[in-house]
């Protein structure tokens, strides 16, 4: 899951770490009432789920009244990349002496945390990959003040504020293992003309199984989330994924699924959907699955493509038999291998649903007939 | 010589009394795996298809040797079960919880690391050497025996490419799931190593997906050390869009990173075949 800035920076604040003062509004009244109250210039901050907002009109800066009102007219509810903005941050504008960039995350290849670290914050960051310095370090450990010392920006920082700026990161390392993070970044961190460390802009992405499997991270991401959000937290494991063409594609394990959708690509077919039914799915989960993707609008036929291991075949071909009996399905292509194989295609047979014994004719003669 | 495990490998089982912990020990006893203990806290002193069940680790080793362990745990409690396997010294786990939380898998790889013990998963399908022993969940009639190695992030994809291997007369020396997660505790990198090595492995298949960057870490090692072994990689997710989890934890594309292209290029340019589909292996072998 990812947080949005004003969500990540309130989490940071929580834990001790400095952030302008800011606003969130939803509305041109809500921007009416601060509008007299606060100082002068201020930035608008469109709150989106976006990486590089400035560059796509989501960043602005208000010189004064006026003008916070015009560029929120501008912004509000208005679609950025096709996301409407429900929600700006007005901030206080700091005064910048130095920016830094710093990010915690997972390295992939070796399965360990990882500090990201650069002297100089900014928008293309990414583009500037030299300039980062990279420590890995142990989960377990965490992280300590060897490591710590080891970062450059003691160059850029007076003794006090290098104490400072430590205990800022180990303050991240705490809310990354609170939060079950994936990764979090702070760019800018500031080093304002006052002499304070401050986050100008925060990003927390959160793993969405942790919020799955432990509850109390749950609990506790929610008092942080704006209005509505809260619906955004994974109750379950994804296994819906809705794709742009007209053929529905339903199977057991995400590898199946996808190798589905990739031969209907390649036999020249557009895939409708993804649905991954997982292991050990029962008559009622087909059922649900039949009932979902064939909800869909534009749908000119459903392929289903199980392999049973945990999975048994029968006990699928109950639920295509049951669907096919109560929902207005379009055409369907069935391929049931593995356990209870025999069982299944007698069923199939009596209910008069044809079915495929390999993967490649199935999907080959759904994308013909389909077409 | 198989990978890992062989004939003589005793297995015990964590989360024996449970759904599937219960169903896959009968099936891998039937195919003739030496499961010799099984652990479920409180419910020591049960039998389950005749193997004794032990509340802790620590009880199950007083009276068995045990060499591997296969967890089907709950993803809650997944971190503990694994920690005391670690604490226990067993040196194979074999993780088939799926959804287990990132932070618990990077705690759980760490700690076995630090020890010399493997992790295979989390949310692998397990291990399989066909006709000789099984420690996992698949359908084991699609296995047969032979010289080929499989590899594979997906269960059901492993299970597809050995039935048509099998359906073809070629067989299988090992067929290992790394796992669909992001994280694992075995990387296809160390699968392959380990079939490198190995005598009666003559090519190996890859089947990988989208997400991370264990084919890209593969393929520089090859690039590195040159292919010494047929290989085959059968990639899917080429057609998933960017950003979207296509059901594994694992298979989700940010930017170019564990892009289908930069998989398949980056193996190409270290000299393994890829297979566009999955009949397509066999042209290869």
């Amino acid at each position: 899951m990812r947080l949005l800035e004003y969500e990540s920076k309130k989490i940071i604040q929580d834990y001790g770490i400095k952030i302008p003062k800011g606003f969130l509004i939803n509305s041109i009244e809500d921007c009416l009432k601060i509008s007299k109250k606060i100082k002068y210039p201020i930035f608008l901050k469109a709150q989106l789920p976006l990486k590089e907002r400035a560059k796509i009109g989501g960043i602005a800066l208000a010189n004064n009244e006026k003008e916070l009102i015009e560029l929120t007219k501008k912004m509000i509810n208005k679609k950025v990349n096709n996301i409407t903005v429900r929600n700006i941050l007005i901030e206080e504008k700091i005064d910048i002496e130095k920016e830094f960039f710093i990010a915690i995350t997972i390295d992939w290849s070796t399965s360990s945390p990882i500090l990201l670290f650069s002297s100089r914050g900014g928008v293309d960051i990414e583009k500037r990959r030299e300039e980062i310095q990279f420590f890995k370090f142990s989960y377990i450990e965490g992280l300590n003040d060897l490591l710590l010392n080891k970062i450059s920006s003691r160059e850029f920082l007076k003794e006090k504020i290098f104490e400072e700026f430590k205990e800022i990161l180990k303050k991240l390392w705490i809310i990354f293992k609170e939060f079950n993070a994936e990764l979090i970044e702070l760019n800018p961190l500031a080093l304002s003309t006052n002499g304070e460390l401050i986050v100008l802009d925060a990003r927390i992405v959160l793993d969405d199984d942790a919020l799955i499997i432990k509850q109390e991270i749950a609990n506790n991401i929610s008092k942080y989330l704006i209005n509505d959000r809260i619906k955004y937290i994974p109750k379950e494991r994804e296994n819906f994924v809705e794709l742009d063409g007209n053929i529905g594609v339903i199977g057991n394990g995400a590898g199946i699924v996808m190798a589905t959708i990739d031969l209907i690509n390649l036999f020249g077919g557009k895939p409708a959907n993804f649905y991954d039914l997982g292991g050990g799915a029962n008559p009622e989960a087909t059922f649900k699955a039949l009932e979902k993707v064939s909800s869909m609008k534009n749908l000119k036929c459903i392929v289903i493509n199980v392999f049973g291991g945990m999975t048994k075949c029968d006990e699928i071909a109950e639920g295509i038999i049951l669907a096919k009996k109560k929902l207005n399905l379009p055409k369907l292509y069935v391929r049931l291998i593995g356990e209870n194989e025999e069982n299944a295609k007698k069923l199939l047979e009596i209910a008069g649903i044809k079915y495929f014994d390999d993967m490649e004719s199935l999907i080959k003669n759904a994308v013909i007939e389909c077409d | 010589m198989p990978i890992l495990i062989n004939e003589e490998t005793r297995v015990l089982v964590q989360g024996i009394t449970g759904k599937q912990g219960s169903m896959h020990t009968e099936k891998m006893l039937k195919y003739g795996t030496k499961i010799v203990a099984g652990v479920t806290p409180g419910k020591g002193g049960l039998k389950v298809h005749g193997v004794p069940v032990y509340n802790k680790i620590e009880e199950a080793i007083k009276s068995n040797r045990i060499d591997a362990t296969i967890v089907f745990v709950p993803a809650r409690n997944v971190l503990n079960a694994v920690k005391e396997a670690i604490e226990n010294n067993i040196k194979i786990i074999i993780v088939i919880t799926e959804l287990t939380p990132l932070h618990d898998s990077l705690q759980m790889i760490e700690l076995a690391r630090n020890k010399g013990i493997r992790i295979i998963g989390p949310n692998s399908a397990g291990i399989i050497v066909p006709n000789k022993i099984k420690i996992g969940i698949m359908p084991h009639h699609v296995f047969s025996y032979g010289k080929v190695g499989i590899m594979s992030r997906s269960g059901t994809l492993t299970y597809e490419i050995a039935n048509i291997l099998t359906k073809n007369g070629i067989g299988q020396s090992t067929s290992i799931s790394v796992g669909g997660d992001r994280v694992v505790g075995t990387t296809f990198l160390e699968v392959y190593k380990m079939f490198e090595e190995d005598k009666e492995t003559e090519s190996i298949v890859l089947i990988g997906e989208i997400g991370g960057t264990m084919e890209e870490e593969l393929s520089k090692y090859l690039m590195e050390n040159g292919i010494k072994k047929n290989t085959i990689a059968y990639i899917v997710g080429k057609a998933a869009p960017p950003e979207k989890r296509m059901g594994h934890a694992g298979a989700i594309i940010i930017g170019e990173i564990g892009s289908y292209k930069s998989k398949v290029e980056s193996l190409m340019k270290a000299g393994v075949k890829i297979a566009m589909k999955p009949y397509d292996v066999i042209k290869y072998l």
